[in-house]
């Protein structure tokens, strides 16, 4: 899963814009959330659940599961309703 | 503190109705939402920095009319707590604040109804809702071959949708089988444009040659740390997964979902009755037939008055708006009557689709049978089916009993994800959702920044209690 899932073809995004997630930055467009950026390049495991360590990644996408919840700019951030921008910080809160 | 007439919480058709309705009577009037833009799920649109070539999209004119009359749209503000009064806390941009109204206008709509199966946790697995949401108003495929499964009108859509961008659809496995939808032509031939779209989307997924389960369950996903496949069965006629006809298909992605339950959050923290109604989604909370619960100035809307779809939501939105108008006395009962006549004909009409279309979706027992004791069913907390049983076996009845016990539903989602699964668990061993209740709903209704809700402050700006009398 490492293509980009972005539909070709059926709208103009808008500005390209750059983040990090982790040490590797990513390509995105102003307008898209944080978590479908990462979904659309393959960055789904966003998480552990707490007691099993167990991976996790966006469910809902309605801001209501909180299994996207990750470290934006330091801040825990629901990442299916945080709109990307240029140089934003993303941490995930996946356990070793 | 700013003071409402009316205030509306939630912007999607039947919130978007019912603001711009009160506006129109001339009531002075809020709503709240808390995603960038009106719409809802059902009509989320585009991000506005996106654009699309002249298209016109679902929910433009009722968005268009919204933003032509008076009312004020607090967009990006979640509500975290209601008190009476009608006292409204938000949250947004800007930090807290306290809004006050005479009416409150709930329109909070669903959340996506999950039947637990081993697997679902998986990163790589997300609800039909998600789908749509991420396809339409992002334009991201949910995966290149991708599992869709469970029951009601979303499948159909989803898979549709999903083809249309040039995905793969790995296999469509329907709880239901012919038989259940063609029992529901006599209701649906009332929409021959709902029928004419979905036999489009069939007819997408035929040329596509995708491979379609009836009375079929996914009973596992498969994968490490991703979606690797899913484990399918066809189910008996007591709706459990049989053995036969077990298969494993490979995919990368899946797309669950069994329906809508009404969010009740709101309804349950400002102690209105409920009645379980299956029809409708579940739980629902009492209203009239103006959408007026038993306390005074306090409306029930749309989907989260139970599930009668995008077509009747606005309707109902209308009428509690034409009847709060009443109560403030914007209109006289004349008024009142001749405007609300024909919504009420329009709503009963768009009604009986909607009902049809959900009692596909109703929680057949034996699925919950099937769900194994080692599943997950509270995402937040880690609590299985097994944690569960074993609750009720050391006595618990009551949901809130098992809530206290295990954790399940206590957290960060408050039991939006696991509440009707674990609620279901409960009820099919103590006898009814009625015996067992609903899961007690606290504020704050998401989580929230504690630093938002209490400002910059100083250690000087502390007060400090006087010492009581030695």
């Amino acid at each position: 899963m490492n293509d980009d899932l972005r539909i070709q073809g059926a709208v103009f995004r808008g500005r390209p814009v750059r983040f990090q997630v982790d040490d590797q930055w990513i390509q995105s467009y102003e307008g898209e959330t944080v978590a479908a950026a990462l979904w659309a390049c393959g960055i789904r495991h966003l998480r552990s659940s707490p007691v099993m360590a167990a991976p996790r990644g966006m469910f809902c996408y309605m801001g209501l599961c909180q299994e996207c919840v990750v470290l934006i700019d330091g801040k825990r951030e629901t990442s299916c309703s945080f709109p990307v921008s240029d140089g934003l910080r993303v941490s995930l809160l996946k356990t070793p | 503190m700013t003071g409402y007439d009316v205030i509306v919480i939630g912007a999607g058709p039947a919130g978007m109705a019912a603001a711009t309705r009160a506006a129109e009577l001339g009531a002075h009037t809020a709503l709240i939402e808390q995603g960038p833009e009106p719409g809802g799920q059902v009509y989320r649109p585009l991000p506005s920095q996106f654009s699309a070539g002249g298209d016109a999209h679902p929910g433009d004119e009722l968005r268009e009319q919204l933003r032509s009359s008076t009312a004020t749209v607090l967009a990006k503000h979640a509500v975290w707590n209601l008190a009476d009064g009608y006292h409204v806390d938000v949250i947004g941009p800007q930090g807290t604040k306290r809004l006050q109204a005479r009416t409150l206008i709930l329109a909070t709509g669903t959340y996506e109804r999950f039947v637990p199966v081993q697997g679902w946790t998986l990163p790589g697995v997300i609800g039909l809702g998600a789908a749509t949401v991420l396809i339409k108003s992002q334009q991201v495929l949910p995966g290149r071959n991708v599992v869709v499964a469970g029951a009601g009108p979303l499948l159909l859509l989803v898979a549709a949708m999903i083809l249309e961008a040039g995905g793969r659809v790995a296999a469509f496995v329907d709880l239901n089988g012919v038989t259940d939808w063609t029992a529901r032509l006599p209701t649906m031939l009332s929409r021959p444009d709902l029928i004419w779209q979905g036999s489009r989307w069939w007819s997408r997924l035929l040329r596509a040659g995708t491979p379609v389960f009836r009375r079929h369950v996914i009973t596992c996903i498969e994968g490490e740390n991703d979606v690797a496949g899913v484990q399918l069965a066809r189910v008996d006629r007591n709706w459990r997964a049989t053995h036969r006809e077990a298969r494993t298909i490979a995919a990368d992605t899946v797309c669950m979902g069994n329906g809508l339950c009404p969010s009740t959050d709101m309804t349950r923290l400002l102690k209105l009755g409920h009645r379980f109604a299956p029809e409708l989604g579940g739980w629902v909370p009492e209203v009239d037939e103006n959408f007026r619960s038993e306390r005074e100035g306090l409306y029930v809307v749309g989907d989260g008055a139970g599930v009668r779809g995008a077509a009747a939501a606005p309707l109902s939105g209308e009428i509690a708006a034409l009847s709060a108008a009443h109560a403030l006395e914007r209109i006289d009962r004349d008024q009142l009557e001749r405007a609300r006549t024909p919504l009420v004909q329009d709503f009963r009409r768009a009604s009986r689709f909607g009902l049809t279309m959900s009692g596909l979706t109703t929680v057949r027992a034996g699925l919950i049978s099937d769900i194994s004791s080692d599943t997950v069913v509270c995402r937040c907390e880690d609590i299985t089916r097994g944690q569960i049983d074993d609750a009720v076996a050391a006595g618990c009845r009551d949901i809130n009993q098992v809530k206290a016990a295990t954790r399940c539903g206590m957290g960060p989602c408050q039991g939006k994800m696991c509440g009707d699964a674990a609620t279901s668990i409960l009820a099919s061993q103590v006898g009814s959702h009625e015996q067992v209740g609903q899961l007690t709903a606290r504020p704050p209704f998401r989580p929230v920044d504690t630093k938002a809700l209490t400002g910059s402050f100083d250690y000087d700006d502390i007060v400090m209690a006087e010492h009581a009398p030695t």
